[in-house]
């Protein structure tokens, strides 16, 4: 039996695009923190459109986790990607469209701090 | 691409083990650690390895790894440490094991993790369902 950690981890490469679906609905939905740690990870490296909003604009998830570990890690991911363009557009979206005043404040902290690493 | 490199420039005699063919072809035949042998496994059977490791994030925690072999073993050739086991210290000789094994193992992974990525996602789904209630199951 393979580990989860392996098979989030090639859900996140897998050439599919519906392993992102896979991953939002089983993973992101999962009760174990760990399995959420691992998930929304896994999303950030992906980083393409689909898997960033995912975690940057689903109030609960990813970087709006309420387990600071999760959305700490998340974070932290997204600080290592090499190309953040994307991640930050998605953020400028939530802060300046989003109905959620929580979720815009955290995805305004989020970019602020990506952006300090330019 | 990134190229893996035990080498530095500073040292001719550094551990090295990167050549333009394979970033690992450093010769294993007369190993006397387990863990040699189990390198020489894992990456010797991956014929592809510098092209097919499109993973930064393992690269660059081998590459880790890597600078610190070259911190421990300063100056002595990977050969030299290899071929001179038995004399090093069991500090030193379980140090240099001890990172042999760690790339060894991120090999390994590599391996499940592209493995899985051959199967469709309707299959890791299923792993996945299985996987997360397994845990469940054993936190309870």
């Amino acid at each position: 039996m393979y580990k989860v950690e392996d098979i989030i981890q090639a859900l996140g490469e897998h050439e599919d695009s519906t392993a992102v679906t896979v991953l939002e609905e089983i993973g992101t939905n999962s009760s174990d923190e760990y399995v959420r740690k691992l998930t929304a990870e896994a999303l950030a490296k992906r980083n393409s459109h689909e898997s960033l909003r995912i975690i940057l604009i689903n109030s609960g998830k990813g970087i709006h986790d309420l387990n600071n570990t999760v959305s700490d890690a998340v974070v932290s991911t997204l600080k290592s990607l090499e190309d953040k363009e994307e991640a930050l557009r998605i953020l400028e979206d939530t802060i300046s469209l989003h109905s959620d005043e929580m979720v815009k404040r955290r995805a305004k902290e989020v970019k602020a701090i990506l952006l300090s690493l330019n | 691409m990134v190229r893996l490199s035990l080498h530095t420039p500073k040292t001719e005699s550094t551990v090295k083990a990167a050549t333009h063919s394979n970033p690992f072809s450093v010769s294993f035949k007369n190993s006397i650690s387990p863990d040699f042998q189990m390198l020489k496994k894992d990456i010797f059977e991956r014929q592809h390895v510098e092209s097919n490791v499109k993973n930064t994030s393992l690269l660059n925690k081998i590459s880790v790894i890597s600078a610190k072999m070259n911190n421990k073993f300063k100056g002595i050739s990977f050969n030299g440490v290899r071929n001179n086991m038995e004399t090093m210290s069991n500090k030193a000789k379980t140090s240099f094991s001890g990172l042999v094994s760690k790339i060894s193992s991120l090999f390994r992974k590599e391996n499940k993790v592209e493995e899985l990525k051959t199967q469709p996602v309707a299959a890791l789904k299923e792993m996945l369902t299985n996987a997360v209630s397994s845990r469940a199951a054993q936190s309870m």
